[in-house]
């Protein structure tokens, strides 16, 4: 093979050939960096895919949430609504005016004890929650968190005032008894006596609260 | 060989995918010359492209405007299938000179080229850091220590014009060497079944001509000689009285010996006897030729130990004059012929002929020459 002559500087050939270095690296830099971008772009869309996903569960679940609260609105006016509701049908129930009458009639020794005035009323009265021995009345349990008025259970009491006139007070008091020994009758209470002197004779005067057991199983 | 081919053959198990050699590139004086190579490993290289491209504009200028040489590149690597911008490049004549210098032989390869320097540090003119040269050391057929070589020598500033030139045309030069180089490149490749011959090229150019002498593979001599087509035109022009594109065209139609007998014109001339009168006007100025001519095959005698110049190659604008092989062999007494079509020797592949350019001019030589640097170990 023959000998060859070329008359490319070697100077100018190392520099073509730093030149050739330069821009292989300027390339692979280059190419890097593009490489660096495209990923940067790629995760970029990711990263915001992820964050309207994210969002969308989070405005998901703030449905959800909004959901439940409407859910405990609803279920906290449902509870409203029963509690009227059953202070209504408690308010409805109870002895009839008729059977109190002869509840009451039955326990009047007659000429001893005479009635001047009564009254009738039937209330739900605020109680301390905590269900008695003995069934005594309709309780409506209040949810927490819930207005404090409405905090308390509700009792339904029927009470009926009762004044009158009694020739004694063992007259009073075996009336008082009586009543005690009925059934229907929850409690009574005498709220004051006096007595009063006619010209024909002496009597005493007496208020007493008769308070009825509600009629539980019609309430329920 | 088509794309498809091309493709089985890369995936075919134990095949050789294709080797495409640099592109060969010759800036001429009137047209730039590419060729390109190819060859598969056990086959012999065949031309892959090739193109002859005339410049719009005198090449002096051409090479000094970068914005129109890469535009005339362009076009030229545009015009053929070439592969890649790897080129070898043949030097413009008038850029570099050979010198033949002889000096001691010393030992080692390092030590040759300290020697080849101090020889050329006398020979030239100023500070040698402003040469760019390379040299050829010539086989030495004498016993002595005393060498031989051919030295290609180049001020260095326009080297790395042109090469600035050809770097901002987006070509990779991988070589850049000269014409003489490239043709004993290519005629070591023609007689290669030859032997070792030894041959005479005479590249004629516009005001000079280059006689190169080869021996076997190595490129024995170069010389400049003052012969050019342009002083020969001139000399036919003041003789017959014409204008010297007359005296052109008329040497080119009856040429200096013989003619195209299906040209009319040049029949008529014939008749009239016009190209023997042409070589008798020439006669003279040939001559200067034939006295360097029996020179150098002297030279190449007394290098060569009696060897003698067996084949003598003309190419150039001349060799396109009809009849002047003839004359020059019928004056010095040495066989002169056109040098034979350069890709003859690298038939393209499948008979495709590149670029539909037809059979290839001789000027296309360098270029080929150029090509099959670093192509010739693959067969």
């Amino acid at each position: 093979m023959m000998a060859e002559i070329d008359l490319i500087p070697p100077d100018y050939r190392a520099w073509l050939d730093q030149q050739a270095v330069v821009k292989q690296y300027g390339i692979g830099i280059a190419a890097f960096s593009a490489l660096i971008i495209i990923a940067a772009v790629l995760l970029g869309q990711l990263s915001d895919t992820e964050q309207s996903r994210a969002m969308q569960l989070k405005s998901d679940n703030a449905i959800t949430q909004q959901q439940q609260a409407q859910l405990q609105t609803l279920k906290d006016q449902r509870a409203e609504y029963e509690r009227q509701w059953s202070l209504l049908r408690g308010l409805r129930a109870g002895a009839a005016v008729d059977d109190i009458f002869a509840i009451i009639d039955e326990s009047i020794v007659a000429g001893e004890l005479w009635f001047l005035d009564w009254s009738f009323r039937r209330s739900g009265v605020i109680v301390d929650g905590e269900k008695r021995g003995v069934e005594t009345g309709y309780f409506i349990i209040v949810a927490d968190g819930a207005d404090p008025a409405t905090g308390h259970d509700l009792e339904v009491e029927t009470h009926m005032t009762i004044s009158g006139q009694a020739n004694d007070h063992q007259a009073l008091s075996k009336f008082v008894r009586a009543l005690f020994e009925q059934q229907d009758i929850k409690d009574v209470n005498v709220q004051r006596t006096s007595r009063t002197d006619y010209a024909n004779g002496r009597v005493i005067d007496f208020d007493l609260t008769v308070v009825l057991n509600s009629a539980s199983g019609e309430l329920s | 060989m088509s794309i498809v081919s091309r493709a089985a053959a890369l995936l075919t198990p134990g095949a050789s995918p294709t080797r495409i050699g640099p592109i060969g590139i010759d800036f001429g004086l009137e047209s730039v010359h590419l060729v390109q190579l190819e060859s598969s490993a056990g086959k012999p290289p065949v031309v892959r492209a090739r193109l002859s491209l005339d410049y719009d504009s005198p090449r002096r200028e051409i090479l000094k405007n970068p914005h129109q040489f890469r535009s005339m590149m362009k076009r030229a690597l545009g015009g053929d299938h070439f592969y890649g911008r790897k080129a070898v490049i043949a030097i413009p004549s008038g850029m570099f000179r050979t010198i033949s210098i002889n000096y001691q032989s010393p030992g080692t390869e390092e030590q040759e080229s300290a020697a080849v320097i101090r020889v050329m540090r006398d020979r030239l003119d100023g500070d040698l850091a402003d040469y760019v040269l390379d040299y050829l050391p010539v086989k030495s057929r004498s016993k002595k220590d005393e060498r031989l070589a051919l030295v290609a020598v180049s001020e260095r500033q326009p080297i790395v014009d042109f090469l600035e030139l050809t770097r901002k045309a987006r070509l990779n030069v991988e070589a850049l060497e000269i014409g003489p180089v490239a043709i004993s490149r290519l005629v070591g490749a023609m007689s290669l079944s030859g032997g070792s011959e030894n041959v005479l090229v005479i590249n004629s150019g516009r005001r000079a001509s280059y006689l190169t002498v080869i021996s076997g593979n190595d490129l024995l001599f170069d010389q400049e000689v003052a012969f050019g087509e342009h002083s020969l035109i001139q000399h036919v022009a003041q003789t017959l009285e014409m204008s010297d594109t007359m005296a052109r065209d008329l040497i080119m139609r009856s040429g200096v010996r013989g003619h195209s007998a299906d040209e009319s014109v040049a029949a008529t001339l014939d008749d009239a006897g016009f190209d023997k009168t042409m070589a008798q006007i020439l006669k003279p100025q040939f001559m200067k030729l034939v006295e360097e001519i029996k020179r150098v095959c002297l030279y190449a005698a007394s290098e060569t130990r009696g060897g003698t110049v067996t084949r003598v190659y003309l190419l150039g604008s001349i060799a396109r004059w009809p009849g002047t092989e003839n004359l020059l062999g019928t004056l010095s007494g040495v066989q002169v012929e056109k040098i034979p079509d350069p890709l003859a020797l690298f038939p393209s592949d499948e008979g495709r002929d590149p670029a539909g350019q037809g059979p290839a001019a001789p000027e296309i030589v360098v270029a080929t020459g150029a090509a099959l640097r670093g192509m010739q170990n693959d067969g």
